[in-house]
């Protein structure tokens, strides 16, 4: 007959074997002999999302600390001697901010060299650097140009005028005018919106561009580059309505849109900044830190499994199973939400561990008390788990929420601590109310 | 040197922000959790749990500080990290206490004479809290031979904040709950 047990042991061997897939990185199977072959491999998938992001599984993303990555070396085109240092002080600024702005944490800024002026931002091997690249060196400016002569604007030869600097010369109207840019879809053309927010100053600005261009382009110009961004053409209707929030429609990429938006947000640049070239950092850690840090927690996970089975026997060792399943799971939700391997997440798995080890001692002490009471094995289980049930979660609620409320107020890589430690609670509730629970259920009632 | 330091643990912002939340969500979970016990009995605990953690801050703050001072070290980056593993630790070992008073796990004797309650469970918490302290040992004591130079100094802030955690929950806790016992009469 079909036991529910059975049923729960198939989930948690599912579950197991799932995480141990995406834990594992990429290991070929070759066979080749006359009878059959096979080259293929297991693990480090990889899949493209519905987002269109691509899931890399291949390995875990690890911080410049454990893993080194790239240094990007900017020059600042400082032309007074006197202001070199507080200009580099202030542009070292923006670039922190355009980095947390982001969404990065696990970086570092700093001067390569004062007297030739160099800067550098230093960067995971995760992160893309030319997205860096152009993030950072976009002078975050934008300026509204008009026709030189509106009178030779004809739509035959608009390529040739559009892409003619001399064609166009300067508004009034600037980035500063800007107090933010909105990204949308047109519904009916799928095609991307950007509607500009002006200041009061910036709608006079405008209204006064508009009454002089209708029926011509006028050109966007984004980051002191010397061709339009956009270039839409001024229609009747928004003459007829001044004082309106401009919304400008076409092909504009929205990742480029999103970067200058936060460009423009984190103030322009004070000067200019050129791309130098990059070289590679070493982990501060040591070339085989994950290695050693692997082999290290084995070794402790080793001498942590024997203390349970020297002191509960059978019981110990269901629950070091259980211990081992829930770590295959932690390591596949890392994984999977992208947890970078530094230093900070490494302590957020430390104290993960000890949570885990303390619930199943104190467990496994009340399962013994219960049982030495002569009561059945299945009552003296339910009644232990019932009785930490609340605390457990409790725990796990105060940790997690004590954890993003370290994600919200630190700036630097100890959110990667926050996020270790919330996925370790998960994993200790999946330990608790699923894996534990019904392999001691299962395995440990012989236990004497 | 001393002003850095004790400004590197003021302006850390995500250690306090957790502090507060851990101390004020300890309170909620020893009135919700512990109902067997009556409110003074709840309040004992819970003030018994954040004078541990005040008290191990301090001391484990002096004994880094120290490190940093014999060592000549002056980088401070990993203190946030430090603060935050001995919030967690320190909490943890009360809270796992409170909840085994909650839960006895000690069996009484059918007869004989009748033990202290508070002393066996003061003697069961030891074994617990001294098993907890080897896992820490176990597993980074590996690590502080394995890692190199930078990572050592954390790993040492961790072993220190770990047995001035053990040490006063073993010999602090029980006084504590004396005194407050007294105060709370």
């Amino acid at each position: 007959m079909f036991r529910k047990e059975y049923l729960t042991i198939c989930l948690i061997s599912l579950l197991f074997t799932f995480s141990l897939l995406v834990v594992i990185p990429q290991i070929p199977i070759v066979v080749d002999n006359p009878y059959y072959k096979i080259d293929s491999f297991i693990g480090g998938y990889s899949f493209i999302l519905p987002s269109g992001k691509l899931l890399d599984l291949k390995q875990f993303k690890t911080g410049l600390d454990v893993g080194g990555g790239t240094k990007v070396i900017f020059q600042a085109g400082i032309s007074s001697p006197d202001e070199a240092e507080k200009t580099i002080q202030s542009l070292l600024a923006i670039f922190k901010n355009r980095m947390d702005q982001s969404g990065y944490y696990d970086y570092e800024v700093g001067v390569e060299n004062i007297s030739e002026k160099k800067v550098y931002v230093s960067l995971p091997n995760y992160v893309q650097t030319d997205y860096i690249k152009g993030l950072l060196t976009g002078s975050g400016r934008l300026v509204m140009k008009k026709l030189k002569d509106p009178g030779a604007w004809k739509i035959e030869n608009a390529p040739e005028i559009i892409n003619e600097p001399t064609s166009w010369v300067n508004s009034d109207l600037t980035e500063q005018d800007i107090l933010n840019i909105l990204i949308s879809k047109d519904a009916s053309t799928g095609k991307t919106q950007m509607q500009l927010l002006l200041s009061v100053a910036g709608k006079q600005k405008f209204a006064n561009l508009v009454k002089e261009n209708v029926n011509k382009p006028i050109g966007i110009f984004v980051n002191d580059s010397q061709y339009p961004f956009a270039v839409p053409v001024i229609s009747q209707n928004l003459a007829d309505s001044p004082g309106a929030d401009p919304i400008i429609t076409g092909t504009m990429p929205v990742e480029a849109l999103k970067e200058l938006i936060l460009q423009m947000k984190t103030g322009p640049l004070p000067v200019l900044v050129t791309f130098v070239e990059t070289t590679s950092v070493g982990s501060t850690l040591g070339t085989n830190f994950i290695y050693n840090y692997g082999i290290a927690l084995l070794a402790a996970l080793l001498l942590i499994f024997s203390l349970f089975i020297i002191k509960f026997r059978l019981l110990g060792v269901v629950y070091n199973w259980s211990l081992m399943v829930s770590l295959i799971v932690f390591s596949a939700v890392s994984k999977l939400v992208s947890l970078v391997v530094n230093v900070p997440s490494i302590i957020g798995v430390l104290i993960f561990l000890f949570m885990l080890t303390d619930v199943g001692y104190l467990l496994l002490k009340k399962l013994k008390v219960e049982k030495s009471d002569e009561k059945p094995f299945d009552l003296a289980l339910f009644q232990t788990f019932e009785k930490y049930k609340g605390s457990v979660v409790a725990i796990g609620i105060l940790t997690v929420v004590a954890a993003f409320v370290i994600m919200n107020f630190s700036s630097g890589e100890i959110k990667s601590f926050s996020v270790a430690l919330s996925i370790g609670m998960f994993s200790l509730l999946l330990n608790y109310f699923l894996i534990s629970r019904n392999l001691l259920d299962i395995f440990g009632r012989k236990n004497k | 040197m001393i002003t850095n330091f004790i400004n590197t643990l003021i302006y850390s912002r995500e250690f306090l922000f957790a502090t507060v939340i851990i101390v004020v969500g300890t309170y909620f979970f020893y009135y919700f959790g512990l109902k067997k016990f009556s409110p003074k009995e709840i309040m004992r605990f819970w003030l018994s749990t954040v004078l541990l953690l005040i008290f191990n801050l301090i001391i484990s703050s002096i004994l880094v500080f120290a490190v940093f001072y014999f060592t000549k070290i002056q980088t401070f980056g990993f203190v946030p990290l430090f603060l935050l593993f001995n919030l967690f630790y320190s909490v943890n070992l009360p809270v796992g206490f409170f909840l085994m008073k909650k839960n006895p796990v000690i069996k009484g004797k059918k007869s004989g004479d009748v033990p202290d309650p508070l002393k066996v469970e003061l003697k069961e918490n030891k074994f617990r809290t001294l098993n907890l302290l080897l896992i820490l040992a176990l597993v980074l004591i590996p690590m502080l031979f394995l890692g190199n130079g930078s990572i050592t100094l954390l790993l040492i802030f961790l072993l220190i904040s770990g047995v001035v955690s053990s040490v006063s929950e073993i010999f602090l806790l029980p006084q504590t709950l004396k005194l407050l016992e007294k105060v709370f009469k």
